[in-house]
């Protein structure tokens, strides 16, 4: 096994390898004789990249790239590709990408190079690279100068690199994070980390330092100047926006509410504004509970005035939140905006939010048959209307455990703005919080926060949105002890980087095979 | 907000070839293989909008439905748009889709797969709703099935059109055409790509042929590539690959693949969702006109619950909400389903607009509408209202109401009327045989 000093650290706290076992996070280090995770480390599915993956390792390998028309399937609330193939139409709409794409790439690749050979190369060489995440192999190279020759034959040198070009953009090296049948190869490893940690390709540099990947200790350190990396800045929307429901502050077409009152600008800035707090707290030695806890969070000057009296500190990119009202995570008007209804503050999305991205208990699917709409009641709060609403039984069941989350971020309206009464009458912020087996009383959302901060649940299911978003499907059985020692770290110094620096450098993560298990023949009678 | 805008397809070439004509937007089809047949070929067209139609559970019958006998009949002013065409109509009740699978609270996500394969999705899978886990269809659309069963019988250079506008990413709740269990076909999302996917294989002129030349070696590689890789992956991801490689060769195909005499559409088109889908309705049409393929479909949206705001309608609430919001707000619900049927009424007036032996493409083309869930009671008996296809024998101009029919009987029939009249059943739900005859003749 490895033998570095962050290990050693991380094997005093790891789990005995019996797959099931309790966390021993209440144990303190050196208690127990190191142990290992024995199981087999579960395979990953095969998976084209997602859109926005395409886009940026096109415009990092060619400086230039245009939107993909083809959406992405989701993994739970992840964009990931691992179920369905191509299909002629989408092969289509790839086709007519990559040929914008190289046409406009086209130009650049000209300046490079003075004569067809030369060109060849290039394209063959540091283009290819970057846009392969790897060396190309020589019968790849041989098929890219026959097409190049070719097309040169019969017609000029711009159309034939602007064709190579349109080829590379179609090829499945460019589309899929390729991995031969006998396991990752250290080029395939490193696009496993690029594209989780940064949601783009390596660049020439990380590409010579793909040998550190061999050592276990050398690809620690690897793990930890990437996560430094400015990379892993915007990388870090791929998993915060979809994680927190971010991504609903883009949709024009379905809050028109949002798009009404803000500019696409401010509405970007509450969107960095929570993906900067959460690398602020990884960056920054935070541990899980910092994440709602932290009453110090980036700047968004573009928002200021949603946050009225409820900074009472602001230096240079840092605001502070007035704890009584608002703390981490959920204090951020972004989350709170992005998770309510249209100019209504809806509990029900806050709640499902929670249950489902923070505690990873997602609550059934409305009943068919029945409205989920609120009764209009004059003057009423929206309290008021959801109690009406779950005097019907068969709401109540499961709106118990969402509302009494939702109900607490009821000093926040539709905006995330703080209120103390609604309609003239006053907030009645208090709730349930469902978790760790128990019903836990609190008042506010600072008080939820305070509970999900000590939650054992909270912190399990982090660990596993990680695993979720990074190998491309839904923990499994077998991932029970990773999971265990990534939920482990999370209460150390800096445990939200150890954390990630434990899955990343893991051998389950980097090392095990890809398997697409969701096409397989037998699935498919 | 709508702005005039004018497609770019990505091939210089072939835009300066058609200026350099003079005839942009309006070019002559070269004259090759697939020649017209004397008898006009029947033509099937799958028409998909959200989340039903107006509903009132206080009213025994949905009030959308028409007032009348059968054959005498009002139409429901959210229909009026279609009043045109009403000797062209047939209009339904009492269809009902079975419900298999696991139960994910209502049709909007199963009803999609259910729609026009009769089957229901798988019990696992990635998918999750709640805890509750599904996966892919079960089951081939019946609109593939017709068109797979077509490649011998009678080529097209298509199998079929399968468009659709916003309609998502790949997920049982945003796909209805299926080629095969747990393999959606992705819908063509915009006229755009339309126009490339169809069109741009048989643009004529010394350019266009060169520049298919190109795309052709481009493709080449690009299989090449494929051919290269799948071998060496893991025999899961073999069998995707495989697929990826077939689309390729298909795609390759169709750019050696061209058309009998006729007009290329105008590949211009108005930004906004009613412009868009009728702009998919127009080069739809246009391709079943030029014998591109038998077998289209436009799916607008989609069934999984569909949160688009109808702002141009001065909404501020997401459809789907205001489904549930309609014994409250009939009125918002009802213009989005005007609008709905506005759509439709255009596909059929774009159909209308081509000349076919006696009559127009309508009377040769059988069109069915169709949707996720009847409306807010997320109830399966879906509405379905068919249109076109009288050149071919069917009785249109009714209003038919049936007591309870299960949908699959609909499904077969459109198999029969299509000429595959081996298809007796289709999907998992079906608990009958053969067609409905009472429906088409």
């Amino acid at each position: 096994m490895r033998a570095s000093p962050w290990l050693f650290l991380t094997l005093l706290m790891a789990c005995e390898g019996v797959v099931g076992d309790p966390p021993h996070t209440e144990e303190p280090p050196g208690e127990d004789p190191p142990a290992v995770c024995t199981s087999p480390p579960a395979a990953f599915p095969v998976r084209r990249l997602t859109a926005v993956q395409i886009e940026n390792t096109a415009r990092a390998a060619l400086g230039t790239a245009t939107p993909i028309p083809v959406e992405d399937e989701r993994l739970g609330t992840f964009p990931s590709n691992g179920s369905v193939a191509v299909d002629a139409n989408m092969a289509s709409a790839i086709g007519t990408w990559a040929s914008s794409v190289a046409a406009a790439a086209t130009p650049d690749i000209l300046e490079e190079c003075t004569d067809d050979a030369s060109c060849m190369a290039h394209l063959t060489g540091p283009v290819g690279r970057l846009l392969f995440r790897r060396p190309l192999e020589a019968d790849a190279q041989v098929r890219m100068e026959r097409l190049y020759t070719t097309v040169a034959a019969q017609s000029d040198r711009e159309t034939a690199v602007r064709s190579v070009l349109e080829a590379m953009l179609q090829s499945p090296y460019f589309l899929y994070q390729v991995e031969h049948e006998d396991g990752p190869d250290a080029w395939s490893q490193l696009a496993r980390l690029t594209y989780a940690l940064w949601n783009t390709g390596a660049d020439q540099a990380l590409l010579d330092r793909v040998d550190r990947l061999a050592d276990p200790a050398t690809a620690e350190v690897l793990v930890q100047d990437m996560l430094a990396d400015e990379r892993f800045d915007r990388g870090l929307d791929a998993f915060v926006a979809p994680w927190l429901l971010l991504e609903k502050l883009d949709d024009s077409n379905r809050r028109t509410d949002l798009h009404g009152e803000l500019t696409p600008e401010a509405l970007s800035a509450l969107r960095e504004q929570a993906r900067h707090f959460v690398l602020q707290q990884i960056a920054m030695g935070g541990r899980f509970s910092d994440l709602f806890r932290a009453p110090d969070v980036p700047a968004a000057p573009l928002v200021r005035d949603l946050l009225g009296d409820d900074i009472i500190e602001e230096h240079g990119s840092q605001w502070v939140f007035d704890p009584e009202r608002r703390m981490g995570l959920l204090g951020l008007p972004g989350v709170l905006a992005a998770n309510s209804g249209p100019e209504s503050s809806s509990p029900t999305h806050r709640g499902v939010m929670v249950l489902t991205n923070l505690l990873c208990s997602p609550p059934p699917a409305p009943p068919a048959n029945v409205t989920t709409e609120l009764p209009e009641i004059e003057g009423a709060t929206t309290r008021q209307r959801m109690e009406s609403h779950r005097a019907d039984p068969t709401c109540a069941s499961c709106h118990r455990s969402i509302d009494g989350i939702g109900f607490t971020f009821e000093h926040y309206d539709w905006f995330g703005r703080y209120r103390t009464q609604e309609n003239g009458l006053p907030i009645d912020s208090t709730g349930t919080l469902y978790a760790d087996g128990d019903a836990i009383e609190v008042s506010d959302a600072v008080d939820l926060s305070e509970a999900l901060a000590q939650s054992q649940q909270a912190r399990e299911c982090f660990a596993e949105m990680w695993l979720t978003y990074a190998g491309g499907r839904s923990p499994r059985r077998d991932d029970a002890c990773l999971l265990e020692e990534m939920t482990a770290t999370l209460d150390e110094p800096d445990g939200l980087q150890a954390m990630l620096v434990r899955l990343f450098s893991s051998d389950e993560f980097l090392r095990s095979a890809l398997s697409d298990r969701t096409r397989t023949a037998e699935d498919g009678e | 907000m709508t702005k005039r805008r004018t497609t770019r397809f990505g091939r210089r070439s072939l835009l300066r070839g058609a200026a350099a004509g003079g005839l942009a937007g309006l070019l002559p089809w070269t004259q090759r293989a697939f020649s017209q047949p004397e008898v006009m070929p029947k033509r099937l067209i799958l028409f998909f909008t959200p989340h039903g139609t107006i509903f009132d559970s206080a009213r025994e019958n949905e009030k959308w439905l028409p007032t009348g006998s059968e054959t005498d009949f009002a139409l429901h002013p959210v229909m009026s748009s279609l009043v045109p065409f009403q000797d062209q109509l047939l209009v339904t009740h009492g269809i009902i889709k079975n419900h298999r699978g696991p139960d994910l609270g209502g049709p909007h996500t199963t009803g999609m797969p259910i729609l026009w394969s009769g089957g229901g999705v798988a019990a696992d899978g990635d998918f999750t709703r709640g805890e509750i886990p599904f996966g892919w269809n079960t089951h081939a659309s019946v609109d593939q099935l017709i068109a797979q069963a077509l490649v011998d019988r009678d080529p097209t250079p298509f199998q079929s059109m399968t468009l659709g506008v916003s309609p998502g990413g790949a997920h049982p709740g945003s796909r209805m055409i299926y080629a095969a269990p747990g393999m959606p076909v992705t819908p063509v999302s915009s006229p755009a790509a339309t126009f490339e996917r169809f069109f741009a294989g048989s643009l004529p002129g010394e350019e266009a042929d060169r520049e298919r030349a190109r795309r052709l070696s481009v493709l080449d590689a690009v299989r090449g590539e494929l051919q290269a890789l799948s071998p060496r992956m893991e025999m899961g991801a073999r069998i995707r690959m495989e697929s990826h490689t077939d689309a390729i060769r298909e795609l390759e195909l169709s750019l050696q693949r061209a058309l009998t005499s006729c007009e290329a559409p105008d590949p211009t088109f108005d930004a906004g969702l009613g412009q868009e889908i009728d702009k998919q309705s127009e080069l739809l049409a246009t391709g079943l006109a030029c014998g591109l393929t038998r077998i289209g479909s436009l799916q607008c949206r989609v069934g999984e619950n569909d949160g688009r705001v109808y702002d141009f309608l001065g909404h501020t609430v997401g459809h789907h909400s205001l489904t549930h919001r309609e014994p409250d707000e009939p009125d918002a619900l009802a213009a989005i389903h005007r609008f709905y049927f506005e759509r439709f009424a255009y596909l059929l007036g774009q159909l209308a607009r081509f000349t076919e032996g006696d009559g127009t493409l309508l009377d040769n083309t059988l069109v069915v509408w169709g949707s996720d869930t009847r409306g807010w009671d997320h109830n399966y008996a879906a509405p379905f209202v068919f249109a076109g296809g009288r050149g071919a024998g069917v009785r249109t101009g009714r209003y038919t109401r049936f007591e309870g029919i299960e949908h699959n009987r609909m499904l077969v029939s459109l198999a029969h009327y299509m000429g595959v009249t081996e298809m007796e059943t289709i999907g998992d739900t079906d608990e009958g045989r053969g067609p409905l005859s009472a429906l088409l003749s």
